[in-house]
């Protein structure tokens, strides 16, 4: 497919993983592209249908804590709703959240407290009794959730009910951020004896129909708790299996939201001016994994040569035509605690990956030859393994790099090339430092990353369970250093994406987000048509 | 006279079931050799072994080759045409409307193209190596060079996004809706269509047209001393009818495979795109089923163009004595 | 034994005078040759003058005015000229391979099966029906979509696609010849049924056939473009005219020659090869005369 699929990246097969955030998040940084926080603006006219155009096919998913591409993104924050909410730092408020309150009492207890009269779209009040389902649903390992992570700090014994509208979770590991957890907008809340099939949830706009590869339509909630700030009266999400397809009816006029527009049309839907475009940069990144446990890449000196191969800017150009921010062989872009040790940017540096090539006895006569493989489904990565391929020409022979592309069904198979391999490419959307070290070490370990002998394990759970926020930087400056010395991971660049809407539309809220429209209007609200 | 017609009716009935008998079989092997494995695609990562052989039992994928051919088969017979990997819903229920769309869009693309080609081809033959003839192989040759999707993307950019915006830039069907309530969305790909079928369809008939007209009875009406309009309408028509038929069954051939294309092109909700989808996903129950509905339109357009052509052309109902 | 010989010869219609050479007198004829010629020029020798490598990176990806380029950079920020220079080879090539082969199998097969008739006929056309009930795209989205895609897979599912096509027409306009006086003649002097076909029935269908040829030839070029429209490039990012009009169809409205210069090389090689079919054809035509076919 086409290098745009970067944009919706999380198409076909992957997941998105809300992971555990176990950090303190504190300011995050960015370059906001527009000035406002929270849309402030005059309310707008109540009534009228939008019509939101999204990439998607049979395939797509509709589950309250499951998601494969940015469709299902869509529909769940159409229907469902969480305790917590992420502001523009990533911090976890109530705003926006089924809870009126929420307290973490103790590294392992957390309380928190529903909202009153918070209604089913069937009409039956949300009761303690749900959250502890949906988090059950989280914890059994036979269901398909993005559970995973929260199995390490938590039970089902530890889900108690102190009153109808009050739960407690106790922890059975510490986690100071738990808070951040229950913001993960994939632990959205279901009815008790959710099946998967049918959606009942608490959004603003009740599922009407769905119809797999075609749309899904939204009706306005009567009973929603928050009725003050929603002014429409439906919401069609639709699917569009080509990108092209997409744009030009939005420029047609045809619909009035298209989500993750394709770059190379920035320029394009920016000069009309019936639309707007906004862009969000909120630390998605794509990557090289390398896996430290299977040769050659289990030789430091040839990671850390390939990671001075890559010519970031240039490899920023050519995949997002400059639309995002170069890495360093580091995530969780938006924490705090980001490059904690201050290192400066890497830059390609062909010498010195040749003497570390050196001392590991390759040269021109005995090329470091390896194969590189991306999915066909997830078009930045496609150009990224041809970039990098076309770059390694510079060691004059030394490193001979294979680009593959292998078609997205197989590559994440369970016996595919992602994750069984040694060298191919893998895609994140942005999260805080630990939640991301515990995405990466545990439910998705692609580098295989830290070997036996290392601390960083144990860091982890210490910087997990402190709320000393000097003692958790040093901790996590420590376990940067590792990463950044010895780890798997090529991190060339931190991705943007962005969507274009008709400028009839007001009440969109423009800040960074994980999720494209500020994480879908929350539910399309506060957006109005004119 | 009779008797052979009939005989030769029955005999093409039986070989074009026996067709489609063989097609059945080729569509089910080349999708069972898909080397992704459905019940894993469907389950993902999360696959555990026990989900993974419960899911087998429940699509039957355990049972050997043989066994789930007829099954199939025997189902699509009685109308049970299987479940969908990807939606999990039924595949009637999931293909049933597209079926109706993009046979609607094919009907009006067909309107549009059958007479358009013989009209075209026609007058190419009769004015040859005149203006008329020369401009429309020109025209026709460039047209049909151009893979559809270009064609597509072009006629977008001219009429509704960048030059002009007079006409929608995809179909829009709200589910449940009849293929007609977007008939301003259907303009462009109906265009599109004609445009990918036509020049190939009209040489056809120009090809046959220049035979008819220079074949012996036609020469042998000349002689006689007939003036060209009487040679034209009683002589040459007729036998061009033959022709005709078989550009009609080329044309719904041409359009059903066109469709897949288009219908991705324009986002409409028909079958081109759900099969285009399907192999993306490895939907292999509505795979089998499309590609088994598509080949069964070939095999009935060119069975009716055969029957036709021999039932109109005089001197071929002789070879059956 | 030469006695009998001339007077069979008198059944053999003239040897027709050299295709070529009468086609080639037909201005048209000419002017598909020089197109055609062209555009191959281009294909063979375009690598050693583009001035830029066809993987290179020049500039930020979809850019008019770039310096040191004429019309700027594609999808990936190499340089247009250069690619289009590159791209020519690769899908002439494809497109002959696939072409040849069906050509070489259905002409064999139509020719087979118009010459023995019967039984013969009957289970060879019946065998290329079941390949002609599937359109070419599905065909090859099928092929492609279950073993990967790959050049040598399209060659050979174009090829599989053309072959019945051919052989149908082959067979038609070889059917009305077979039955012709001086092919019982040739069969009565002894002469072997390989001959008989090869000699005397194939050089009375060319005109038919050459149309063909050049349909199949740009239709290939064209299903290797749609199958990346669908999804699937054997070697993503392979100059390649095909593919680029796919790469560069997002960018269509920023950075039209992306697709115009590959898709005008298309529209120049299926004139130029259409010219000089139809001249050729001409020619073919006034030599064989009364052929009926079917």
């Amino acid at each position: 497919m086409d290098q745009q699929e970067i944009e919706t990246s999380g198409l076909s097969r992957r997941h998105f993983i809300q992971g555990v955030s176990s950090a303190a998040l504190a300011a995050g940084i960015f370059s906001s592209t527009s000035l406002n926080a929270l849309a402030a603006s005059v309310p707008g006219k109540k009534g009228g249908t939008l019509k939101v155009g999204v990439v998607g096919g049979s395939n797509d998913v509709f589950d309250a804590n499951w998601i494969v591409a940015k469709a299902d993104q869509a529909r769940l924050m159409s229907t469902y709703e969480t305790l917590m909410t992420f502001n523009e730092k990533f911090e976890a408020v109530t705003v926006n959240g089924l809870a009126e309150s929420a307290k973490q009492n103790s590294p392992t207890k957390v309380t928190v407290k529903l909202r009153k009269g918070v209604k089913f779209h069937d009409g039956t009040p949300l009761t303690a009794d749900d959250v502890i389902a949906t988090f059950n649903r989280l914890l059994d390992p036979k269901q398909k959730t993005t559970g995973k992570p929260l199995r390490v700090f938590l039970d089902s014994s530890g889900l108690v009910k102190l009153d109808p509208l009050t739960v407690e979770f106790n922890l059975k590991a510490p986690n100071v951020d738990f808070l951040s957890v229950l913001a993960s907008y994939t632990y959205a809340i279901a009815k008790a004896g959710y099946d998967g099939k049918t959606q009942i949830g608490t959004s603003a706009f009740s599922l009407v129909s769905y119809t797999p590869g075609r749309e899904s339509v939204h009706k306005r909630f009567s009973g929603y708790w928050d009725a003050k700030n929603v002014y429409l009266d439906e919401v069609r999400i639709i699917d569009f299996s080509d990108k092209t397809a997409l744009i030009n009816a939005l420029i047609a006029k045809q619909i009035d939201v298209a989500i993750d527009i394709p770059f190379e049309q920035y320029k394009t839907l920016k000069a009309k001016k019936y639309l707007n475009v906004v862009e969000n940069s909120a630390g998605a990144w794509l990557a090289f994994c390398m896996r430290i446990d299977i040769k050659p890449f289990d030789d430091n000196n040839v990671r850390q040569a390939l990671r001075l191969l890559v010519d970031r800017k240039q490899m920023l150009n050519r995949v997002l035509s400059g639309h995002g921010k170069i890495g360093n062989d580091l995530y969780g872009y938006i924490d705090a605690n980001f490059n904690a040790n201050g290192y400066q940017q890497r830059k390609q540096d062909i010498p010195a990956a040749l003497a570390l090539l050196k001392k590991s006895g390759y040269s021109k006569a005995n090329p470091l030859r390896v194969e590189l493989t991306a999915p066909d489904d997830t078009g930045g990565l496609v150009l990224m393994i041809q970039t990098l391929a076309d770059q390694a020409k510079k060691t004059g022979g030394v490193v001979i790099i294979d680009a593959k592309v292998i078609d997205g069904g197989t590559y994440w198979s369970s016996k595919g090339q992602y994750m069984n391999t040694g060298f191919y490419t893998t895609y994140w959307s942005g999260r805080t430092y630990l939640a991301q070290v515990a995405a990466s070490m545990d439910i998705y370990p692609e580098t295989k990353f830290p070997p036996a002998n290392s601390s960083f394990r144990a860091d982890y759970l210490a910087a997990a369970g402190t709320a000393n926020a000097k003692k958790r930087r040093a901790i996590v400056a420590r376990m940067q250093k590792e990463e950044f010395d010895k780890g798997g991971y090529i991190i060339p660049f931190f991705n943007n994406f962005a969507d274009a809407y008709s400028s009839k539309i007001k009440g969109v809220v423009v800040r960074p987000s994980q999720l494209n429209m500020d994480y879908y209007g929350h539910g399309f609200k506060y957006i109005s048509l004119a | 006279m009779k008797a052979s017609i009939l005989k030769f009716v029955i005999k093409r009935i039986a070989l074009g079931l026996l067709t489609l008998f063989i097609v059945s079989l080729l569509i089910f092997a080349v999708t069972q050799a898909f080397p992704a494995d459905p019940a894993e695609a469907m389950l993902g990562r999360e696959a555990t072994p026990e989900a993974l052989a419960a899911l087998r039992a429940d699509f039957g994928l355990d049972k050997p080759i043989v066994v789930q051919y007829t099954n199939w088969l025997f189902g699509i017979l009685r109308g049970d045409l299987g479940t969908s990997y990807a939606t999990s819903i039924s595949v009637s229920e999931y293909i049933g409307p597209r079926v109706s769309a993009s046979f609607f869009l094919l009907l009006i693309a067909a309107v549009g193209s059958i007479p358009l080609s013989i009209v075209i081809g026609a007058n190419a033959a009769l004015r040859r190596d005149r203006k008329f003839d020369t401009a429309s192989s020109l025209v026709s040759l460039i047209l049909a060079a151009m893979p559809e999707f270009v064609v597509g993307t072009i006629l977008t950019i001219i009429f509704s996004t960048t030059i002009w915006q007079l006409l929608p830039a995809v179909t829009y069907l709200e589910v449940g809706a009849p293929p007609w309530s977007d008939i301003s969305g259907l303009i462009l790909p109906v265009l599109t269509l004609l445009i990918a079928v036509t020049p190939y369809v009209s040489r056809v008939m120009r090809a046959a047209m220049i035979e008819v007209l220079e074949s012996d009875y036609v020469e042998m009406a000349r002689l006689k001393g007939m003036d060209e309009r009487t040679v034209l309408w009683r002589h040459a028509m007729p036998n061009a009818v033959g022709p005709a038929f078989q550009v009609i069954a080329l044309n719904l051939a041409y359009l059903a495979g066109g469709v897949i294309i288009v219908e991705r092109l324009f986002n409409f909700p028909g079958i081109g795109s759900a099969l285009a989808d399907a192999v993306r996903s490895r939907d292999l129950p509505v795979i089998q089923f499309l590609a088994l509905i598509i080949a069964g339109v070939y095999v009935l357009t060119n069975l009716l163009a055969d029957i036709g052509t021999v039932l109109v052309t005089p001197r071929l109902r002789t070879r059956l004595k | 034994m030469s006695e009998v010989k001339q007077s069979a010869d008198q059944f053999v219609d003239e040897r027709p005078p050299s295709l070529m050479r009468q086609g080639f007198k037909l201005r048209r004829t000419q002017i598909g040759a020089v197109l055609a010629l062209l555009l191959m020029s281009v294909a063979l020798v375009g690598p050693f003058l583009a001035p830029f490598g066809s993987t290179e990176y020049v500039d930020l990806p979809n850019t008019l005015n770039v310096p040191g380029t004429v019309f700027g950079t594609d999808y990936f920020g190499q340089d247009i000229l250069s690619r289009f220079l590159f791209g020519g080879r690769t899908i002439l090539i494809l497109a002959f391979l696939a072409t040849s082969i069906g050509i070489t199998l259905g002409t064999t097969l139509g020719l087979t099966a118009a010459y023995l008739r019967g039984r013969a006929d009957e289970v060879i056309m019946r065998a290329l029906d079941v390949v002609l009930s599937f359109p070419q795209v599905l065909l090859s989205l099928l092929v492609i979509s279950m073993f990967g895609p790959s050049n040598v897979l399209i060659i050979f599912t174009v090829g599989l696609s053309t072959t019945p096509r051919i052989a149908r027409i082959i067979r038609g306009a070889a059917i009305g010849v077979v039955e012709r006086d001086f092919i019982s003649a040739a069969e009565a002097l002894g002469e072997s049924r390989r001959r008989v076909v090869f000699a005397e029935v194939l050089p009375n269908v060319t005109s038919s056939l050459l149309v063909e040829m050049n349909l199949r030839l740009t239709y290939s070029v064209g299903l290797i473009a749609s199958l990346a429209f669908l999804g699937f490039t054997p070697e993503p990012n392979a100059a390649n005219w095909g593919l680029m009009i796919q790469e560069n169809r997002v960018a269509l409205t920023e950075q039209p020659w992306g697709v115009i210069l590959p898709a005008v090389a298309l529209a120049l090689m299926t004139i130029g090869t259409g010219l000089i079919g139809d001249g050729l054809s001409r020619v073919s035509a006034g030599i064989d005369r009364g052929g009926k076919g079917e």
